[in-house]
């Protein structure tokens, strides 16, 4: 077998570090993504951001994992997506603190979908 | 209406979406003003007025970033070539939005690789990158990593803002 140089062995290591990352974003079964577009920022969606990261680190709900996206422009933003495996995917819009507070609070640590902030999600017209 | 940390926000989400591998933020927050530095390797096609409404070489609809920052700016905004890439140079009057440091930083290092910020303050600077978090288990994505996070923040806020 031929010898490794210290390059292949970073290669290597980086390689395998991207894998561990993978699959370390599969094992989290809650995914919380909330749209970051121009659109969603001017309504307030970084507020909402980290509104949901201090709830979750407060309620320290290890199987959450929160991401962004770009805009959900023609919907009311901010917009927040949860996906599950057991209910699927819900989409809050028009989510402030308050509701950004709920949805940790009633839907990722309880179960519980915030109904009366729960919307359709409108694709945008191409 | 955008506050100055959403501008930075706005203007590395523009580099990741050029396809940049490499992102240089520098935020100085001096004499009552903040300026805003972004470098990027990403490929843009420099148009006349890239801060027109609606300029962008993105695809329909798109191009409402860098007219916010112009707008936000006062017109105090230039887009050049740099050593590695694009620049990106914006100033405004301080509107504090640098204060609360951890949540102006998180959404940037929840989200985007290659990425390293510079906060400097008078004489007295720092710079965080994705790296130095990763390294640390503390990129902002869950619990746990958003606590260590926030401690390293206000640590590093510390030193500069004293």
């Amino acid at each position: 077998m031929a010898k490794l140089s210290l390059s292949d062995l970073h290669a290597i290591r980086e390689r395998e570090e991207k894998n561990l990352r993978k699959r370390d974003i599969h094992g989290r079964n809650v995914h919380v993504v909330v749209a970051m577009g121009t659109s969603g920022i001017n309504a307030g969606a970084k507020l909402v951001l980290n509104t949901l990261a201090e709830e979750v680190e407060k309620a320290g709900l290890d199987n959450v994992i929160i991401t962004q996206t770009g805009s959900a422009a023609p919907n009311p933003e901010p917009v927040v997506e949860v996906f599950e495996p057991k209910k699927g995917l819900v989409v809050y819009g028009s989510v402030d603190a308050d509701t950004a507070r709920r949805i940790v609070s009633e839907h990722l640590a309880d179960g519980r979908i915030l109904e009366d902030k729960r919307i359709e999600l409108v694709e945008k017209e191409q | 209406m955008h506050d100055a940390s959403d501008l930075l926000l706005e203007a590395v989400a523009n580099s990741a979406e050029a396809g940049a591998c490499s992102i240089e933020a520098t935020v100085d927050l001096s004499g009552g003003m903040i300026s805003i530095r972004v470098e990027d390797d990403g490929s843009y096609t420099l148009r006349s007025d890239p801060f027109q409404d609606g300029s962008t070489t993105k695809g329909e609809g798109r191009g409402r970033g860098l007219a916010l920052v112009k707008d936000s700016c006062s017109g105090r905004c230039r887009l050049t070539r740099g050593e590695r890439g694009t620049v990106l140079e914006f100033r405004r009057e301080d509107d504090g939005s640098f204060d609360a440091l951890d949540k102006a930083l998180l959404p940037i290092f929840m989200e985007y690789e290659g990425i390293s910020v510079t906060i400097r303050k008078d004489t007295r600077e720092f710079t965080l990158d994705r790296d130095y978090l990763e390294k640390r288990d503390a990129v902002p994505d869950r619990a746990g990593r958003i606590g260590r996070f926030r401690a390293i923040i206000s640590s590093l806020k510390g030193e500069i803002y004293g």
